[in-house]
């Protein structure tokens, strides 16, 4: 796997500068929580990193070989479609289908979403269209995985829950993550690295190595104060 | 939910009841049947019509110009539509004849098309002129309409443009395609028969109901005129189930899980 590397990004929107010459790398295999006030352009890197926006200068390095799945803010699911043919449709461009819907039934089973594998996004609940874009993030090979805010949006339970099932589908397929988020205790939970964005023009103010294995994480423990409270600290200051 | 329904049929039935007695009393006031005949009169007629073989060959006749009219309308209006959605190019190629479809009067169009084609084909091809740009502007308005973060997300898994186009950009156009098909069959029932009046093709509505006008036989005329609106009115009931019937796939209310 290579590592993505952002080199030198700068993207104006008018007048307003959401990155100057942004430099920062993200190790291959990795996952890095990137953490930083509203509008500081966390959606607009990712966006960048995925071809959906063209910087004014500088380049991505490494995205095209990883080849990139994105699980959005918004489940962006067909709602005239299955829970199965909305996987379906995002690994269209492999011709194997068998193994496409390989990949779609084993990523459903993995979501626990088998039994509602028809079901059109409408008539599932909030929680399970999440599942099912994460299980579509995942049943689509790529070596990169964008999420924004992709646990965001449900009940604490239920949050939990999704990382829970990141992390358990990470383990078998780990790819180069990207996980924007609000939430510190998410990014504590399963990031083996957090990034600290400043307000625009957006730089990087911090990055942590998160120290404990994941597997040996608890939501909110309390585990990781030290850790926690310089994080909370720089996001306020 | 029943009784408003019911409400409904009973607020329906009074407005047709109000009607008929307007009718029929205007009809009383002038006193000749020759100017406004009245409902029982015409009702008269329309069963005489029915036992007429000539009448329901009329019929299938006038049904048959309508389906060709609108299978083509409905077939070429979205291709193009379609095709001026996704390419600007074609859209402002096909903009000047559209334009001077939009501009020209129905009775214009059928004149025209009288020196043209045969008196069967006339009204077919009329009502395809003026139907067609309505199902052109509503399709491509619909494909044009489709909700980008579903595009973008289309975009980043890479999926291939004709998949795009079958299972994002077309159904996400349904609900107009179905609204540009009600209005379609409506615009093509009114331009064929009214074609028909005019190029008066064998086994028509349209000739039925001017050879009744020279006969100035104003019932038959009146039944003419109330069977088109009544088979216009049923095609028309049976596209709308479909387009409720699409509109409760498309968004069906959410489960409580």
């Amino acid at each position: 796997m290579n590592t993505l590397v952002i080199d030198k990004l700068s993207l104006s929107y008018g007048a307003i500068k959401v990155f100057e010459g942004l430099d920062v790398e993200f190790p291959s295999g990795s996952v890095t929580a990137i953490l930083g006030p509203s509008g500081c352009g966390k959606t607009s890197l990712l966006n960048i990193v995925a071809g959906l926006i063209q910087p004014d200068s500088g380049r991505v390095i490494g995205n095209k070989d990883l080849g990139c799945s994105y699980c959005f803010q918004e489940p962006r699911l067909l709602p005239w479609l299955g829970a199965r043919d909305n996987i379906l449709f995002a690994l269209s461009r492999f011709s194997d289908t068998k193994e496409s819907e390989r990949r779609a039934d084993k990523a459903l089973e993995q979501t626990r979403l088998s039994q509602f594998a028809d079901a059109a996004p409408p008539k599932l609940s909030g929680g399970m269209r999440r599942r099912l874009a994460l299980a579509r993030a995942f049943a689509y090979p790529s070596e990169l995985l964008l999420l924004d805010e992709a646990f965001a949006s449900v009940d604490l339970k239920q949050r939990i829950d999704l990382l829970d099932l990141f992390t358990a589908l990470w383990s078998e397929e780990p790819r180069t993550s990207l996980l924007v988020s609000h939430e510190i205790q998410d990014a504590l939970y399963v990031a083996d690295r957090i990034l600290i964005l400043s307000a625009r023009p957006a730089r990087v103010i911090s990055s942590f190595e998160v120290p404990l294995p994941r597997g040996k994480r608890k939501y909110g423990s309390g585990d990781l104060l030290v850790l926690e409270e310089k994080l909370y600290s720089l996001i306020l200051s | 939910m029943e009784s408003n329904r019911i409400k409904d049929t009973v607020y329906s039935a009074a407005g047709i009841i109000a009607l008929l007695t307007a009718w029929e009393i205007a009809s009383q006031s002038i006193g000749s049947s020759l100017i406004l005949p009245g409902p029982f009169e015409v009702g008269g007629s329309l069963l005489r019509f029915g036992g007429e073989a000539k009448f329901w060959l009329a019929v299938l006749g006038t049904f048959r110009r309508v389906l060709t009219a609108f299978a083509l309308t409905m077939v070429l209006g979205s291709t193009a539509g379609v095709a001026a959605a996704l390419s600007r190019g074609i859209d402002r190629f096909i903009a000047p004849l559209l334009a001077s479809i939009r501009a020209t009067p129905v009775l214009a169009l059928i004149l025209l098309a009288m020196f043209w084609l045969p008196s069967d084909s006339v009204p077919i091809f009329s009502s395809f002129l003026m139907a067609f740009p309505v199902v052109f502007t509503s399709v491509k308005a619909g494909i044009a309409a489709v909700d980008k973060e579903l595009l973008e997300m289309a975009l980043v898994f890479k999926v291939p443009k004709l998949r795009q186009l079958s299972m994002l950009r077309i159904p996400s156009a349904s609900m107009h395609f179905l609204s540009a098909m009600k209005n379609a069959l409506g615009l093509c029932w009114k331009v064929v028969v009214a074609g028909e009046v005019l190029a008066q093709p064998l086994r028509a509505l349209g000739t039925g109901m001017q050879d009744s006008r020279l006969a100035l036989e104003t019932s038959e005329v009146f039944s003419w005129a109330i069977v088109t609106i009544v088979l216009c009115g049923i095609s028309e009931f049976s596209l709308g189930l479909l387009y409720n019937r699409a509109r409760l796939v498309r968004s069906p209310q959410e489960s409580d899980q």
